[in-house]
């Protein structure tokens, strides 16, 4: 239950109280729009009475609607909404048998349990032949194990397989909708015409029509993809960024900031968190690569008083990272040059400068001093001295936020 | 009400609604082109191909691709200067700073069905394919390890242990030259598991 648990407002065990309340209100919904009654329900096979086919694309499109437009406020984050992945032949075989079970049945399972509990006795039968298959399945599900597992297609989702943006997804799903709610409206007024919706011309009809397709062009303009509050970098300007390498921390910087900690700089290092585990330096803040568009570290990437630092082994997989911190617009964020290696390269490899130049020599100084203080383990004391430690709350990332059901 | 008056009013309906559709679906296709992203890729599809081994080939499986006699092209992303004063064999030029000027065209549409971009560093060569992959070239894919290893290992004298080499490699063992370590006294967050289930069906209704 967002945003309460995730913010740790709540803990994880309120989920079953969030639930009880959500069931309740669900149930009362379910009873409201008549989908207790068998009639109702089979009566969209026949067509004499298509409101289930309207709640559901209403529901659909209300809950697609408020999902966009809250990922786009900054609400909530859909990149970590669990997505269930699609296994083609176990939903073909599973939707079959589906189909006939509500057709011979009358019911689908969310809707008998209504219907069970406003006491219908047709409703109870059909509670307990689900209890039978259910235990049945699960006796049997050895057996049928390669079907439900096989031909997994991922988690793929209808508008990136059509190539399509979300926003014109959810634009088309409303157009198909009104215009599956005009149709149905014609094939009720001619097979029942008593119960058919009379109401489906005059302003109080078009108004709405109206509305719900202005809702859906919106929709388009919303870019699916802004994970983060910032905006994403126009391409021409990214293109600009990345061509003038200016986004490089020397290692004798990063040394610096080590012993003497005042300096503004934020070490994040983007390895994996097992090679993290095995050394980092002193500070450091484990942000993965692959992590980097993630919004749970918006607060850290998008710091404005100190330089954001990526660094990795080499210069490679941080400056990926890098890149995509730039797209997303975070502006304070920089590549320690060489990486780990260039960074210990830069101390065992100081050769003594051959010149009376007063730079060099320092510089070769004071890299001899770092070298030694590092190996010495005296970096640990100068650093215990800090006060203004980068303090980062763990937060969960589980890949499960909402499941489907209906 | 009877059937002649029903069949008006629901084709003035339907007559509204397809009229709506299309005024917006036209509006929307203006729109569209003028608002939405330039970028060809998202950013979450981009991190996961960057941070995968699909969009990289190393020193070894660019030999077995030359040998093999698939198609391919070598693209080398360096200045003019640099790619007159020694290139790999059969390999074209396209600097990093003119990627999509006109005068490359031919090698960003060529039909190789996998161009190998390489540079003086695997930076380089990434920077030139992120690049690329936001602008809807898919074509391409980068070099591990770079341009003197390859020349050096690949083509001049064959040298194994640099077949696999990647700028991620450790070159030094880091633990020796710095004493302190994130079990001291750093302040660091490891992040925590992310728990994958995605491979598991879960109950619908």
């Amino acid at each position: 239950m967002g945003p309460l648990i995730p913010t740790g407002i709540v803990g994880m065990e309120w989920d079953l109280f969030f639930a009880f309340f959500i069931g309740i209100a669900f149930g009362y919904v379910l009873e409201q729009a008549g989908f207790s009654s068998s009639r109702k329900l089979a009566g969209v096979f026949y067509g004499y009475d298509f409101v289930v086919l309207r709640v559901f694309f209403t529901a659909a499109i209300t809950a697609m609607t408020g999902l966009l437009l809250m990922n786009h406020l900054g609400m909530i984050d859909i990149s970590l909404v669990y997505i269930n992945p699609t296994f083609l032949w176990s939903a073909i075989v599973g939707g079959a048998i589906m189909g006939v079970g509500f057709i011979l049945g009358g019911f689908c399972p969310g809707t008998s349990v209504t219907a069970a509990a406003i006491g219908k006795i047709d409703a109870w039968a059909f509670l307990l032949g689900i209890a039978i298959g259910i235990l049945i399945f699960g006796e049997a599900y050895p057996m049928f194990e390669a079907l439900y597992y096989g031909s997994s297609l991922g988690p793929i989702l209808v508008f990136e397989s059509l190539g399509i943006s979300a926003g014109w997804f959810a634009f088309i799903l409303i157009a198909v909708a009104l215009a599956a709610f005009g149709i149905t409206a014609a094939i009720e007024q001619k097979v029942n015409k008593e119960n058919a919706l009379e109401d489906t011309k005059g302003m109080s009809y078009t108004l709405p029509v109206s509305v719900a397709l202005l809702v859906g062009v919106m929709l388009i303009f919303i870019p699916y993809d802004r994970l983060t509050s910032i905006n994403e970098l126009p391409k021409s300007t990214f293109n600009e960024v990345v061509a003038s390498n200016k986004h490089y921390i020397t290692p004798d910087e990063v040394a610096y900031k080590l012993i003497y900690d005042y300096h503004p700089i934020v070490l994040v290092d983007v390895r994996s968190t097992a090679d993290f585990n095995d050394f980092t330096l002193p500070g450091s803040i484990n942000i993965p690569a692959e992590q980097i568009a993630s919004r749970v570290w918006e607060k850290q990437l998008s710091n404005k008083e100190q330089k954001v630092v990526l660094y990795s082994n080499g210069t490679v997989l941080a400056e990926k990272a890098w890149m995509m911190a730039v797209r997303l617009g975070y502006e304070n964020v920089y590549v320690l040059k060489g990486g780990l290696n260039g960074f210990f390269d830069n101390l065992v490899n100081n050769p003594k400068p051959n010149t009376y130049k007063m730079e060099a020599n320092s510089a070769y100084a004071f890299r001899e001093r770092v070298r030694k203080i590092f190996k010495e383990g005296k970096a640990d004391l100068v650093t215990k001295k800090q006060s203004t430690a980068p303090t980062v709350s763990p937060k969960s990332e589980v890949k499960v936020a909402s499941r489907g059901g209906c | 009400m009877n059937l002649n008056t029903f069949k008006m009013k629901s084709s003035k309906t339907l007559t509204i609604i397809v009229l709506v559709f299309v005024g917006f679906f036209t509006i929307g296709i203006i729109g569209k082109s003028m608002l939405t992203s330039g970028y060809k890729q998202s950013v979450v599809s981009m991190t996961k191909e960057l941070t995968s081994e699909q969009r990289f080939i190393n020193i070894a499986d660019l030999q077995t691709l030359i040998t093999s006699g698939n198609q391919y092209l070598l693209v080398d992303v360096r200045d003019t200067v640099a790619y007159k004063s020694g290139r790999l064999p059969n390999a074209v030029n396209m600097p990093i700073s003119e990627l999509f000027s006109d005068d490359y065209a031919d090698i960003r549409e060529a039909d190789a069905a996998v161009k190998v971009l390489y540079a003086d560093t695997e930076a380089e060569a990434v920077k030139a394919l992120v690049m690329l992959m936001h602008e809807g070239y898919t074509s391409f894919i980068a070099l591990t390890g770079n341009y003197s290893i390859a020349k050096g290992s690949l083509f001049d004298a064959q040298n194994p242990a640099e077949w696999y080499s990647n700028d991620e490699k450790m070159r030094y063992n880091y633990k020796s030259l710095f004493k302190v370590g994130p079990s001291t006294e750093a302040p660091h967050v490891a992040a925590d598991k992310v728990v994958d289930i995605s491979n598991k069906p879960r109950g619908g209704c």
